[in-house]
């Protein structure tokens, strides 16, 4: 499991764990219900028009096995598609830590990307709701700022109650501050 | 004119059938239905979060797919 993986610091706590907002799935594996009914669709239209297909000249049903085997094909491989969109909305990750925040990035199959950001060194967290759907729901992109050496952004689509969640890194960077003693004009100097 | 010896047209038994094409086709989707459980059942293992959720997709994705499978190997070798 994941956990195990991600290895946390001795004392390290997680505050949080935090995917895509529903909708967002909800969205993406609409696509995938649209497909799965395209032949069962088609196969109602070419019933209802009978006529339609006696005028390339072919018979559907002295076909039907092929036709069925061919929907099954298409069902499959729609199926197929809707558990990878599956995977990558629940294989993408945020975990708020008291320390840090990970970042797990499933982009593809065998394309992942896991970032960490340590709380000291975040600087700006900014929050965007945009649009209808997304100030009904409830759901943005959050964008943060670390400062070091190689300064670094990362910037999340999606996220459900993003003032929530930025609220929450924020009391989480705070602490993480008052644990360390330092202010964070000492921090970036 | 003489007739010709040489032949234009390959002889009709060598033309693949229906039912080759249906058996070539499934072989294919069985091979890639293979290698994508193999992937999904690797990511899950690997990246799931949650033993129930990895459940709940593994026995949902064997529902939906296996059946489909299964009538698509009866059609292949009945066509």
């Amino acid at each position: 499991m994941l956990f195990e993986k991600i290895k946390l610091e001795p004392g390290e706590e997680v505050l949080a764990t935090v995917r895509k907002h529903w909708f967002v799935i909800t969205a993406e594996l609409f696509g995938t219900f649209v497909l799965v009914l395209l032949p069962f669709i088609v196969l109602i239209v070419l019933s209802i028009l009978p006529d339609s297909m006696s005028i390339v000249g072919v018979n559907l049903l002295e076909y039907a096995n092929v036709v069925a085997f061919f929907i099954c094909v298409w069902l499959l491989l729609s199926l197929l598609g809707g558990f990878a969109i599956w995977t990558h909305y629940y294989l993408d990750l945020w975990v708020v830590t008291d320390r840090r925040i990970i970042l797990v990035d499933q982009v593809r199959f065998f394309n992942r990307n896991v970032s960490v950001f340590r709380l000291e060194r975040m600087q700006d967290i900014e929050y965007k709701v945009s649009g209808i759907i997304p100030t009904l729901l409830n759901f943005g992109t959050l964008k943060a700022q670390t400062a070091g050496a190689h300064e670094s952004n990362f910037n999340s689509t999606g996220l459900p109650d993003p003032r929530g969640l930025q609220a929450k890194i924020q009391q989480a960077m705070d602490a993480r501050m008052q644990a360390l003693h330092v202010t964070p004009d000492e921090l970036y100097q | 004119m003489p007739p010709s010896s040489v032949q234009f047209t390959p002889p009709i038994e060598s033309i693949p059938s229906l039912g080759d094409g249906v058996l070539f086709i499934f072989y294919a989707i069985a091979a890639i239905y293979l290698i994508f459980t193999a992937i999904l059942y690797y990511h899950w293992q690997q990246y799931g979060t949650n033993v129930k959720v990895n459940w709940i997709t593994g026995v949902t994705y064997l529902a939906t797919t296996l059946p489909l499978m299964f009538i698509m190997t009866i059609l292949a070798f009945t066509i």
